[in-house]
């Protein structure tokens, strides 16, 4: 578990430049980018401790709205409460399945979309309607859901490389 | 599936005090801020990369072309360090002539040139891009960053060594600008929105942007010039594209600066005020250098 840390801190800062760097994929959705932070968040509120989905996710969400240009808590207050309903939710801490994180990745954005354009409102930065969430949602969380989904399979692989996670003989334990 | 050990104290401690941290909002511009910095290096290295590949490949392939533009660039470069050697001279005589007249020594702007690290920001709503100076390169908040053809939009957020650069097209783009109408010396000021925003009850419709949404970041929009004097635009003959150019009355922006090109105007309702739809004329993406006009004090 030393690794954790590190392995987060990189996770975060690496994704947050991609998001940066990457192009708006469709131009219809007005440049709206598609989101791979929450990614973070989701693969530790699915397969780690509490603490460590909470913290990533509360730091997921400071990033977005930093480099996105919300107001602070926007995204980090929302991001962080859906990984406590994801860790109450949960049965047992495991490595999410493609098609689950996929699923939960689309509700996860539409939330988050939802509250982003909330704050942005209320701060007088948004300047179109709410209608437009769902133009943004159906051209951006697909393609965020599957990097949120392939992300995790791949975060967990990198904690097992780190020594964060071990495998024993016919189960996984730290 | 596995079995977790707890987590250290020092984990719980850490998302107390995240929590405390966000609730509170205490240090959040700090926080934003270390957002902006911890990123940006590793975004520079994107954008290095990307280039250092997309500049090599086309040499590779035509490089006789390469170097055939390579000439025709040293030519320019010598072109320009005369015309910048010539304009010093100007600048000199006008500095002497303001003396001489007892005006207040201007503020003169110098351009930096910067590169544009990323388009649209973390989440791509507002119209910005990133550049690569900050306030090491002495970039300020509310600095003018231009290309040849014009102003592109001004200074928002500075980091150490990058800055978010809120366009013109930003529905929450204000710039005070003017025209110089072609008769009477006469100057008609107003205020430059950018697309996408809800225009004021009583203006007409032909001086709306449709439905208020926000344009896309590669699409060059008409703005609209709001709060024009109803009685210059009623009289005035303006003729087709009439310049608009900044006013310098925000002191931050130097004036004079070409912002885009009037294509129609019209008055409200009220006949309180007039509006006009502006074309801009720069294209950040198309421009092959950006500068930002960093302040110094005049000689």
């Amino acid at each position: 578990m030393k690794l954790d840390l590190p392995v987060m801190a990189a996770s975060l800062v690496a994704l947050a430049a991609a998001q940066e760097s990457l192009p708006a994929l469709f131009g219809a959705s007005g440049g709206m980018k598609v989101q791979l932070l929450p990614a973070v968040a989701f693969y530790y509120s699915h397969a780690r401790q509490w603490q460590l989905a909470i913290f990533s996710a509360a730091w997921a969400g400071v990033l977005t709205d930093a480099l996105g240009g919300l107001p602070h808590g926007t995204t980090s207050i929302s991001l962080t409460a859906l990984a406590i309903v994801a860790l109450v939710l949960r049965d047992k801490p495991a490595e999410p399945g493609f098609g689950a994180a996929f699923l939960k990745t689309l509700v996860w954005m539409a939330f988050l979309m939802l509250v982003q354009h909330a704050g942005a409102a209320m701060a007088g930065l948004a300047d179109f309607p709410a209608s437009r969430c769902a133009m943004r949602w159906l051209q951006t969380a697909p393609v965020a859901a599957i990097a949120s989904a392939a992300f995790a399979k791949f975060l967990w692989r990198v904690d097992l490389l780190a020594g964060n996670v071990r495998l024993e003989r016919g189960d996984a334990s730290q | 599936m596995w079995n977790l050990q707890k987590a250290s104290k020092n984990w719980t401690w850490l998302v107390i005090l995240t929590l405390v941290l966000l609730c509170t909002g205490v240090g959040s511009r700090f926080l934003h801020r270390m957002g902006g910095e911890a990123v940006w290096p590793l975004e520079n290295g994107i954008r290095w990369f990307v280039r250092g590949v997309s500049a090599r490949i086309p040499a590779l392939i035509d490089a006789q072309g390469a170097v055939r533009r390579m000439r025709r660039l040293e030519d320019e470069v010598e072109q320009l360090r005369l015309d910048a050697r010539i304009l010093e001279e100007v600048a000199l005589e006008n500095r002497e002539l303001r003396q001489a007249l007892g005006l207040p020594p201007g503020i003169l702007r110098k351009p930096l040139r910067c590169e544009v690290i990323s388009w649209g920001g973390s989440l791509g709503w507002w119209q910005s891009i990133k550049v690569s100076r900050g306030s090491r390169d002495g970039v300020r908040e509310g600095d003018a960053v231009v290309s040849a053809e014009g102003l592109v939009g001004r200074v928002r957020t500075v980091y150490s060594d990058a800055s978010d650069v809120m366009l013109l097209t930003d529905p929450n783009s204000r710039i005070a600008c003017r025209i110089d109408l072609p008769e009477g010396g006469q100057i008609m000021r107003g205020v430059l929105h950018g697309a996408g925003r809800r225009l004021p009850a009583g203006l007409p419709e032909g001086a709306a942007d449709g439905d208020g949404l926000p344009g896309f970041l590669f699409v060059a929009e008409p703005m609209r010039l709001e709060y024009l004097d109803r009685e210059k635009l009623a009289g005035a003959a303006l003729p087709a594209r009439t310049r608009v150019v900044t006013s310098g009355l925000s002191g931050t922006i130097p004036g004079g600066i070409t912002v885009g090109w009037l294509v129609s105007t019209s008055l409200g309702a009220d006949g309180l005020y007039g509006a006009g739809r502006v074309l801009p004329a720069a294209d950040p993406s198309e421009a092959k250098a950006l500068f930002v006009l960093v302040g110094r004090e005049a000689d």
